[in-house]
């Protein structure tokens, strides 16, 4: 089994590391074992596995929640989120470091990704930290860290591939998201008043009573929306994939009929776009679905969890070593492509010594989104630091403080499942 | 060639959007006629899991022709503009084989499947596995398109 994984992975990380768009890697890697070790996949496997991997409804809930983000940026939310966040917090010191640190958490409720988050936060809030004086690698490195709140706060793209991995409860998971979400903003809020306070960054003046209502009644649509979301999964109202049908028709409606800042030639680039992203992610969920069976039919996650169950059998630690493997692999390669990779083989160890799949799968996404913002690859980082003309060395050396406080919350879910089961248990159980 | 290049982009481009439009109008139409009319079709899910294969597999050409997939980059960041065209070419090489190979291993797949139809559907059940060898063809169009622009560029280069 060595010999034959030697040959997936080799295969596959060459080509990742060359370049090569990942589902062509992937494809390469099973091409590699087809041939390699004829005839463990008979043919017929190879197109079955191809469609397999995508022939569950569910997957369709990632091209609506994209869609539902698309439609909210679009349509004008980002300045009204920006506008509420700044009458919350903007008259504190180092005002708009917290101001972008809420927007991104609130802005997660409506978009599930994280480079989409950084995008629209960093395109607005970075040029205005400049302008007030913060400099640009400090700038850049808040709205990295801020931006990796999306995918845990429901709805959330990771938690969706998950939990149709693990063959868990998208609607638990996103449960179990809101409280670590929540916590994220929290702990990045605390190292950005400890920074902004040291460096005397500067507080905007209060903007009183009146603007807040304002701002709060005009961001108040979009706040409605992870609500829908959490409802409407909580109450059984439909399922994860038609709930973020509804949440997209909601964003259509609050953008076309209520703000009216999205005219039908702007949707129409807008589904265009979710097209292409769509695919983007569904083409490597696809050809995974034979790299899959591939690894199922190796059995290796039965080996892995009967090795790992030898060492030891603690799950906290196992999973802290999950943990770890997705940190490393997140340094390296997108979110996706390490779920794809790593969760089907993780998930039978993880059944084995009992760790909640729920835990796991908050801790995994947390884990996952720390290496985004960590070397050398740290793709939200080099979208960041391009949007402030920083050098990414130092928008490295700006972000570490943020990624030691999530580290810290790492931590404590790992230790203390209450913090992503307490609420699922509340409301479903 | 370009022109065509670009018509070819725009073409699939408009058919992704349609794709995403018609699935999330399938499943609006799901639960309103759910809560509304207290009925649901039974091929709502079925139809949007083609339309997703469909959009999936071809929206595979755009994403070569417009280099728009998801790569890991960090080492052909670090490559002289030389080493990374001759990458891309080979890439672009790469790309047609193995557009060729998944229409040779959907043909045999395809020729099994003679007389079986979908769950909910009376419709053929190669429906499903179609996108295959039509997204392998634009997977293998895009490859060739793309390699055309890039010899031409250095040929115009040199």
């Amino acid at each position: 089994m060595i010999w034959e994984l030697t040959v997936l992975f080799g295969v596959m990380l060459i080509f990742m590391v060359l370049g090569t768009p990942v589902f062509i890697a992937m494809a390469l890697a099973e091409a590699a074992y087809v041939i390699g070790f004829w005839p463990n996949v008979p043919i017929m496997v190879v197109t079955q596995g191809f469609i397999k991997g995508l022939n569950n409804y569910h997957f369709a809930a990632i091209v609506f929640f994209f869609l539902a983000g698309e439609i909210m940026n679009a349509g004008g939310i980002t300045d009204r989120l920006l506008r509420f966040a700044r009458a919350c917090f903007g008259s504190i010191p180092g005002g708009l470091s917290h101001v972008n640190i809420l927007s991104s958490m609130v802005f997660a409720g409506v978009s599930g990704s994280v480079m989409a988050d950084a995008s629209a936060i960093g395109s607005i809030m970075i040029p205005a930290m400049k302008r007030e004086g913060y400099p640009g690698d400090y700038s850049a490195a808040v709205t990295s860290a801020s931006a990796t709140i999306g995918p845990v706060i429901p709805p959330s793209i990771p938690l969706v591939l998950f939990g149709l991995f693990a063959m868990t409860s998208i609607g638990r998971l996103f449960v179990a998201g809101i409280v670590p979400g929540i916590l994220m903003g929290v702990f990045l809020l605390v190292a950005s008043y400890i920074i902004s306070r040291a460096r005397k960054y500067p507080a905007t003046q209060w903007v009183g009573l009146t603007e807040l209502f304002h701002a709060t009644m005009g961001a108040v649509l979009a706040l409605l929306m992870p609500l829908i979301v959490v409802v409407g999964l909580v109450g059984g109202v439909a399922t994860v994939t038609e709930v973020g049908a509804v949440a997209a028709a909601y964003a259509l409606i609050v953008s076309m009929f209520i703000y009216r800042e999205l005219s039908l030639n702007r949707l129409w680039q807008v589904m265009c776009k979710v097209g292409i992203d769509g695919s983007k992610v569904l083409i490597i969920v696809t050809v995974a679905g034979l790299f899959i069976w591939i690894i199922g039919n190796m059995n290796v996650g039965k080996v892995l969890a009967d090795w790992i169950g030898g060492v030891t059998t603690n799950p906290t630690l196992i999973l802290g070593l999950m943990a770890l493997v997705l940190l490393i692999g997140g340094m390296f390669l997108d979110p996706i492509t390490v779920f794809v990779i790593f969760v089907p083989m993780m998930v039978p160890t993880a059944a084995a010594v009992g760790i909640n799949l729920t835990q796991m799968g908050v801790v995994a996404v947390l884990a996952n989104l720390l290496g985004l913002g960590t070397p050398p690859v740290g793709m939200v980082v080099f979208l960041c630091a391009a949007q402030a003309e920083a050098h990414v060395h130092h928008v490295f050396k700006e972000i570490m403080p943020f990624l030691g406080a999530l580290f810290v919350l790492l931590v404590l879910l790992i230790i203390f499942p209450q913090f992503s089961l307490w609420l699922p248990q509340l409301l479903m159980d | 060639m370009t022109r065509f290049r670009n018509i070819v982009v725009r073409c699939l481009n408009a058919t992704l959007g349609t794709c995403v439009m018609a699935m999330t109008g399938l499943a609006v139409l799901q639960v309103a006629l759910r809560y509304v009319f207290s009925a649901s079709l039974i091929w709502v899910e079925e139809v949007s899991v083609i339309i997703m294969l469909w959009m999936t597999w071809l929206g595979v050409a755009v994403l070569w022709l417009t280099q728009s997939h998801i790569a890991v980059d960090f080492l052909t960041g670090c490559l002289s503009q030389r080493s990374s065209r001759v990458l891309a070419v080979i890439f672009d090489g790469i790309a047609i084989i193995i557009a060729g190979a998944l229409l040779w291993v959907s043909r045999e797949t395809l020729s099994t499947m003679v007389g079986m139809e979908l769950d909910t559907l009376a419709v053929d059940l190669s429906i499903k596995y179609y996108p295959i060898p039509v997204g392998a063809i634009g997977l293998g169009l895009a490859g060739f398109l793309d390699l055309c622009h890039k010899l031409r560029n250095q040929g115009a280069a040199a």
